[in-house]
């Protein structure tokens, strides 16, 4: 495959992960317009727009937007910021791709009620990566 | 009398009257009911398949896509995702673009296809 989609097989790996499913956070990504069946969900976005070290590298963010039911406060979509840390933060992942996905350290940005839906709260988690390909 | 039937009736009625307007068109429902990580893939049902009038308000060629303007009974069709389909009376599977406007009793509704540059 190619820098991008081995970068976001990576990434994806992650949600795909017993661990992460057993969090029973719902998990989407990004342009998905299909059915949520929860309050509250994860919208997962990779935006590899950085250079990487080679032409088989990239580096990029990845933004999650947290959607948690909104007039309840900011303490559910801490909560699940932690979680995404404890699965993304200063973790390197090698899976099927022969490169390497490491993620730096991440911030959160509350962004109050949601224009669309606005019975639910969105703050924006941010992680940046660089994703280590391997020249043939 | 109620207004809602009544409604329902005199478009029914309206549409009878556009008949040689109307075009037949078969909407294919799916429903996106989540998304698989491992595979990248969406996860969906195929739902019913709904028969119905439809006429075609505007139709806009472009360069990489054609898309036409439809107006359908709100009752006909029920709810669409961004994942139905129509198959139209051209015999091709036209993609749903969007719902412009739904007044609850009408949609319109945008389809498009890929013009085959083939």
């Amino acid at each position: 495959m190619g820098k991008y989609s081995d970068s976001q097989s990576d990434i994806f790996s992650v949600f795909n992960s017993s661990g992460w499913k057993s969090e029973n956070i719902e998990t989407v990504p990004q342009d998905y317009k299909g059915e949520i069946f929860s309050d509250e969900y994860i919208r997962v976005s990779i935006v590899p727009a950085g250079r990487g070290v080679n032409r088989a590298s990239v580096s990029g963010v990845v933004i999650v937007d947290i959607y948690t039911p909104a007039g309840f406060g900011p303490k559910r979509q801490n909560h699940i910021a932690d979680r995404l840390d404890a699965y993304l933060q200063n973790r390197s992942l090698e899976t099927q791709s022969r490169g390497i996905t490491q993620f730096l350290t991440s911030s959160m940005s509350p962004l109050g009620t949601d224009s669309v839906n606005t019975s639910l709260q969105r703050a924006k988690y941010e992680i940046p990566f660089n994703f280590f390909g391997v020249l043939d | 009398m109620r207004l809602r039937p009544l409604i329902e009736r005199e478009l029914r009625r309206a549409f009878k009257l556009l008949e040689d307007q109307a075009v037949s068109a078969t909407f294919q429902k799916r429903v996106a009911t989540g998304f698989n990580f491992g595979t990248a893939e969406l996860v969906s049902q195929e739902g019913d398949e709904v028969p119905a009038k439809v006429i075609v308000t505007k139709t806009t060629r472009k360069k990489e896509a054609v898309a036409k303007t439809l107006m359908v009974r709100s009752s006909e069709v029920g709810s669409l995702s961004l994942y139905a389909q129509v198959l139209m009376d051209d015999g091709d599977l036209w993609d749903i673009g969007e719902v412009i406007v739904d007044r609850g009793y009408i949609l319109l509704l945008r389809i498009v296809k890929e013009m085959d540059n083939g």
